[in-house]
């Protein structure tokens, strides 16, 4: 064997401390499509990431065709020959198909594009990647489905001559026959010499479109080699934690009285119900339309967009929901807001120099922490917790996992999503899994292993009806 | 640890008044430059009245965009709501109503193009920007039409004093418009510091899913601003008014870019969720007191407090012997501005 186009050795990358991709060395090779599994979370998108130049490694080297290869930014990766396919493509709309595909690398003569070999280009492109009958170069960007929108990004990557193609999970939003299109077109470019990496979660579609694969878990490598001999059990296996232990659930407990219920998904008081599933299941979305259908205090997995306003204080976030309360003919009561913040800063240890201090200067796990305050301080019966732990050290998550339980223990019904199998097996009472929009059945935590969960994110509970 | 220190009331206030601090500082510099270069004319009590009297159109429209811009949006259509809405009021004097009615009825034209503009905007999501330029237009063309292309001269009432340089009782020291700035000036800036609403619309303009996600009832916040907006352009219109004693369907053309720099100029943050009433008015003051000052600059002041007599006569030579030419006065505008931008940029890294 030749050796591989683009080789990494012992990359590591930490986020504020915590450490997303923990020492890893992969090798892509010329004309092999590899495929880069784990779990949400386990450090796939910044590994490729790091591969595209968006970001840079904290230690560790890449050798790309034997040479240094350090990108400092996606356009170095992109003069180097490595190209990414996005998850959602940047086609820009109000131009055409070819202009797109040329987009960056225009033909031109003395500054004026030279529109006909720019479509000549574009047609060769497409029809080199098999896309030639299904795209129209003359075309406006804005006609393209979202299945010819990822083979125009392909296009336009094969016009660059690239030697590695990175693709981030490129058919989460397709349908079959417009995913088994693009991956006429990855295998074309594979043929003529291209490396490719591919973050997927469909294990089906990497069993049929991939040679080998890699596996993380938490950041590291746990598992790689050829997919003809990995089977899907060793797959799973390896993604979700080969030393599956027994989490320490929370008791089984008295069900209090019904807070909500719709079909057979019964949500009661003091109990704690997991929802996982994949991110794109439609997780977030379900919960957005519950907090709709029982006006429930929800909180935003998105804290930056959608939880807190950035430039105000703690104490003006936290009462937001419920100044009327804080207030007379109108007029605030600042100092019931600060006293709500204090009592709510003492109940769950907020590290903070006071309650006016602003919010975006707080730790993610401390500005979780106020979340959640604001949510139970709402009084709501039903709280809805989106991913409470993202993003947060291990002694936060801990603390957070004992709000919510202390909460649950007051007589609030808790939902929490997460793509974390282990904080749904240790926090929750219930489990149902999420798989390409349904929620599938529920069954008490003790009834489900990190194994069982992994795999019905992939594939699904079984029984889909409507949990 | 006393209870204040345990709710930590002086940690907003502080947070609030530096930012205060460095258009307080320009304004100042300002005011100081010109009492150096203008000393017998710009720095006395007669000159103050005058100044006041400039600052109050500017100022009562700051005050109203700071609650737009604070909340997240921008309106456009301020100045030509001020002429609407001064000729409005002259039309109603003519037809021989009284100055009070007179008053509310220019008010309420302000009002309801701002109740259009939050319509617009708030009911219709348009961009701010587009929907006010829209309603900037329209409003400037109907006042014209109104007016038939002229200043409406009519015959004076007792309102017309309202912003007269040397008010009637001589112990109100300034035009009793003044006073009615203040007063408003003082009202808005409890309004966005301690009231309910005020805090809807910074959370609002800070991050408006994050506000709807709390219950805030965004688009009736957003309309308010607007509406707030255009009443205060009402009021100002009335004052300018008075103050021109007629309704000049032309006045406060370019007005609203004057007043979104003093807003920005205050310290407000244009993406919104931050901005004071109090930094606003510097920054209206600001402007004011440098096209007030620039208008009585002596150059051969410089020569008698010891700047060098040919220094003098350059400068006049250049720029005419007294008073700054309007394009200079433009340039230094303009100045200030981008030194504005650069300050704010400076704090938000």
């Amino acid at each position: 064997m030749t050796s591989p186009t683009l080789c990494l050795r012992g990359v590591r990358k930490a986020f504020g401390g915590v450490l997303a991709v923990r020492g890893v060395d992969l090798d892509l090779a010329a004309g092999e499509i590899h495929a880069v599994l784990g779990e949400n979370g386990a450090g796939k998108s910044t590994l490729l990431r790091i591969m595209a130049g968006a970001e840079q490694s904290d230690s560790g080297s890449m050798q790309l065709k034997r040479q240094t290869y350090a990108p400092r930014a996606p356009r170095d990766a992109r003069a180097a020959g490595v190209c990414v396919v996005h998850q959602e493509p940047a086609i820009a709309d109000h131009r055409t198909v070819a202009d797109n595909i040329n987009l960056g690398r225009e033909i031109s003569s003395c500054g004026v594009i030279d529109r006909s070999a720019q479509l000549q280009t574009a047609r060769m492109a497409l029809e080199a990647i098999g896309a030639g009958s299904l795209v129209d170069p003359a075309a406006s960007a804005s006609t393209l489905t979202s299945g010819t929108r990822q083979l125009v990004e392909i296009a336009r990557a094969f016009v660059s001559h690239p030697s590695v193609l990175l693709l981030d999970e490129p058919t989460s939003s397709l349908g079959r026959v417009e995913a088994d299109q693009l991956w006429v077109a990855v295998r074309t470019l594979a043929k003529s010499g291209v490396a490719i990496a591919l973050v997927s979660h469909r294990l089906d579609e990497v069993r049929r479109i991939a040679d080998r694969a890699t596996i993380l878990r938490d950041g590291a490598v746990v598992e790689s080699g050829l997919l003809a001999i990995l089977d899907d059990d060793a797959l799973v296996r390896a993604m979700s934690g080969s030393a599956i232990q027994t989490p320490t659930a929370r008791g089984t407990r008295i069900a209090g009285k019904v807070c909500f219920q719709e079909g057979a998904l019964q949500l009661r008081a003091g109990e704690i119900f997991g929802v996982g599933g994949l991110v794109g299941s439609g997780r977030s979305r379900w919960l957005r339309g519950l907090a709709q259908k029982t006006l429930a205090a929800r909180v935003s997995e998105d804290r930056r967009g959608e939880g807190f306003a950035q430039s105000l204080s703690i104490a003006e976030n936290l009462t937001l929901p419920f100044l009327g309360r804080l207030s007379r003919w109108g007029i605030l009561r600042s100092n019931d807001q600060a006293r709500l913040a204090n009592k709510w800063r003492d109940a769950l240890s907020i590290k903070c120099t006071g309650p006016w201090q602003r919010i975006s200067e707080l730790s993610g796990g401390n500005q979780q922490k106020v979340a959640i305050a604001r949510v139970l301080e709402q009084g709501t019966a039903l709280v809805l917790v989106d991913e409470p732990t993202r993003g947060i050290d291990v002694a936060a998550k801990a603390a957070i996992h004992d709000i919510l339980r202390r909460a649950a223990d007051d007589g609030h019904s808790i939902v929490v999503v997460s793509s974390e199998s282990r904080e749904l097996l240790t926090l929750c009472d219930r489990i149902a899994v999420m798989w390409r929009g349904t929620l599938g059945v529920a069954r008490p935590t003790h009834e489900w292993d990190e194994h069982s969960i992994v795999d019905a994110d992939l594939r699904g509970s079984g029984a889909e009806s409507a949990a | 640890m006393s209870a204040a220190n345990e709710l930590d009331r002086s940690a907003r206030f502080k947070r609030a008044f530096k930012r205060l601090l460095g258009p307080s500082a320009a304004l100042c510099a300002v005011i100081l430059v010109f009492s150096l270069v203008a000393p017998e004319s710009f720095c006395t009590v007669q000159n103050a009245r005058t100044l006041s009297a400039q600052s109050v159109v500017v100022v009562l429209g700051a005050i109203g965009m700071t609650f737009v811009v604070v909340g997240g949006g921008i309106d456009l259509s301020i100045g030509s709501v001020i002429a609407l809405s001064s000729v409005a009021a002259a039309l109603m004097v003519r037809a021989g109503f009284g100055s009070a009615a007179a008053g509310f009825v220019g008010c309420a034209v302000g009002l309801i193009v701002g109740c259009v503009n939050g319509f617009l905007v708030a009911s219709f999501r348009l961009p701010a920007f587009i929907a006010t330029l829209g309603t900037m237009g329209i409003a400037r063309g109907v006042a014209k039409w109104l007016a038939s292309q002229s200043t409406i001269y009519p015959p004076e009432g007792w309102a017309s004093s309202l912003m007269a340089k040397n008010p009637d009782p001589a112990w109100l020291l300034v035009a009793p418009g003044v006073w009615i700035t203040i007063i408003v000036a003082l009202a808005f800036g409890f309004i966005l510091s301690r009231t309910v609403f005020g805090a809807w619309v910074t959370a609002v303009g800070s991050n408006e899913s994050a506000a709807r996600l709390c219950g805030v009832p965004v688009a009736r916040v957003r309309w308010s601003t607007y509406a707030l907006c255009g009443l205060l352009a009402g009021v100002a219109g009335v004052l300018q008014f008075h103050r021109l004693s007629g309704g000049d369907p032309t006045t406060a053309t370019g007005k609203e870019l004057e007043v979104i720099a003093a807003v920005v100029i205050g310290g407000a943050a244009l993406s919104g969720g931050f901005g004071t009433i109090g930094g606003s008015i510097v920054g209206a003051i600001l402007m004011a007191a440098l096209a007030n000052g620039c208008n009585l600059v002596d150059w051969t002041a410089l020569g008698r407090w010891g700047g060098s007599p040919e220094l003098a006569q350059t400068l006049s030579h250049w720029f005419g012997s007294s008073g700054i030419p309007n394009y200079v006065q433009e340039i230094l505008v303009g100045v200030v501005i981008v030194i504005a931008a650069l300050a704010d940029r400076r704090r938000h890294r």
